[in-house]
């Protein structure tokens, strides 16, 4: 098996839950108790996906990025190089197609063409008809959406191994 | 280099990795980075490097300055657990780089720290601010009560006063019982209100002391009945009476429950039209606890203003009252370790369910 190392970053407001979703994924925790990052957290995870006819190691390194205070430049030096993004938003907030647009755009500003996947987190407290409406993202900038939810673990593993198939499918 | 640099690189504060063109670490200095062997491949050393293949090129080749990345925190591989900045910049030999790292991991915990306590400030400010909305509502309400209160107090007191001027007169007897029968209820409505408004008050400062004795609820509610039937609206109401016989006696303030029961009788007349229905029930439960229920077809209570029934000065709809009858008949519930309930359904009626507690009653049903 061939075992090919990736960067990867999530984006997304303050509080929506990026910390919470890479420690679901890498740790399989969850603490209710919150705590705002600083700068940035380097995270890394190994994950066999399926990729053109052959199942792939992706060694994943995932830059979880501040949620604020960072100037157009300084989330340029850290999103530079990504492979593709996980834009989140929070489900609770009805504006969260709109700043995961704005997210999305400063992505394929500097990585232009790289893959992304949407993730709508914090599903476990919305009823499903009362979620935000955010296919729009979809047809704008192209890649999936997810509902996840970091408390109860839903779909958080298939968000990430969707953006490693669609990296491997693309070659980014 | 200067002696602070030097020291900073001796006491694992600061490290710098040189990277030939191969991308392998090339040379290491400073106690942080003493662990990286010489000769070892840099992107798996520090995976902080991975998709930075380009920029590491362009800043050897001198087309990109550098790369800063300040406040990094490493989850994974070489350096966990710690928080670095990192600068990128060209080194001598050619196509090298050299990346300057500094251990910020101190500065960040007390960042972190400092932010947590900005976080939790301004949720206790949010608190405060709600506090302070709710004293101001209270205080609003209780403005509003004096306001309505005063009126309450003036308008039977013009009456009575009004009321024995005239009679000071040569009037028939006809006129002299009309106007001294609006003196009485004038004075019964003001004791009413004042026996409320100190009822309130005392029980707002725990000092209201219960003497409790053994209670028939059956004849206790007869009275109430035939009470209730002397209020005017009550004449033209119809009231049924299902007292169960194996009642037993209730260890309780006898003028208190009355109080309680009357109010939410008073309350049903008050709500339900001419000729409407008032059930009052009495029955013991398997459990050992009591019920009382009074329940009226009346017009019921808006979904919104249920939340709202035992707090002080409000009324259900109802402009007549001090709005402290059902806050005062619930405080005598919760001193008697009783529970006061109300359910309803807007067009359909109203429940009011006193539940009395095992320990309350005194003679088991035989």
């Amino acid at each position: 098996m061939t075992a090919i190392a990736r960067k990867l970053c999530l984006l997304g407001d303050f509080s929506v839950g990026k910390t919470s979703l890479i420690r679901r994924y890498v740790h399989d925790e969850f603490s209710a108790d919150y705590r705002a990052t600083v700068g940035v957290q380097i995270h890394q995870y190994n994950d066999c996906v399926d990729g053109d006819g052959s199942t792939v190691e992706l060694s994943q390194v995932i830059w979880d990025i501040e949620g604020s205070r960072f100037g157009k430049d300084l989330i340029k030096n850290y999103v530079v190089g990504s492979a593709g993004a996980v834009v989140i938003g929070d489900a609770t907030r009805s504006d969260a197609a709109s700043s995961m647009a704005s997210h999305a755009r400063i992505f394929l500003g500097i990585m232009p063409g790289r893959p992304l996947v949407f993730a709508m987190n914090k599903c476990d407290l919305v009823a499903k008809d009362e979620r935000p409406q955010v296919g729009s993202l979809v047809e704008e900038f192209g890649g999936g959406l997810v509902y996840t939810s970091a408390l109860t673990g839903e779909s958080v593993r298939p968000l990430f191994r969707a953006l490693g198939m669609r990296i491997l499918e693309i070659g980014a | 280099m200067g002696a602070l640099d030097q020291y900073f690189l001796d006491h694992g504060r600061m490290g710098l990795i040189s990277l030939d063109s191969d991308r392998r670490v090339d040379i290491c200095i400073g106690k942080l980075v003493s662990e990286l062997s010489k000769g070892s491949v840099a992107i798996e050393a520090l995976p902080v490097l991975i998709g930075l293949d380009d920029v590491l090129d362009d800043i050897a080749g001198g087309r990109q300055s550098e790369l800063l990345l300040p406040r990094v925190t490493i989850q994974a591989g070489y350096l966990a657990g710690k928080t670095l900045s990192m600068q990128i910049m060209p080194a001598e030999a050619p196509k090298s780089v050299q990346i300057l790292i500094r251990d910020e991991s101190e500065l960040a915990e007390l960042e972190q720290g400092v932010l947590q306590h900005r976080n939790e400030l301004a949720l206790a400010n949010e608190a405060l601010a709600e506090a302070r909305a709710r004293a101001e509502e209270a205080l609003r309400q209780k403005a509003s009560f004096l306001a309505n209160i005063s009126h309450d107090l003036k308008t039977p007191l013009q009456v009575i006063i009004g009321n024995a001027e005239i009679l000071r007169g040569d009037l028939s007897k006809e006129e002299r019982d009309e106007f001294l029968e609006d003196v009485l209820d004038n004075s019964n409505f003001l004791l009413a209100l004042i026996t409320d408004l100190l009822d309130a008050s005392a029980l707002e400062a725990n000092q209201l002391a219960l003497t409790e004795e053994a209670i028939d609820i059956g004849s206790l509610l007869e009275r109430i009945v035939s009470m209730a039937r002397q209020i005017p609206d009550g004449m033209q109401r119809h009231f049924e009476l299902e007292v169960d016989e194996r009642s037993p006696l209730i260890m309780a303030d006898p003028m208190r429950l009355r109080r309680i029961l009357l109010n939410l009788v008073s309350n049903a007349v008050k709500f339900t039209d001419v000729g409407g229905r008032i059930v009052l029930r009495a029955e013991p439960k398997a459990a050992g606890e009591f019920i009382v229920e009074v329940k009226d077809d009346g017009c019921g209570i808006e979904p919104a203003m249920m939340q709202h029934v035992f707090e002080p000065f409000t009324s259900a709809g109802s402009q007549d009252g001090t709005g402290l009858g059902l806050h005062i008949s619930k405080s005598l519930a919760d001193l008697h370790q009783a529970n006061l309930s109300l359910s309803s359904e807007p067009g359909v009626g109203t429940t009011a369910r006193l539940c009395l507690p095992k320990a309350r009653v005194v003679k088991a049903p035989s």
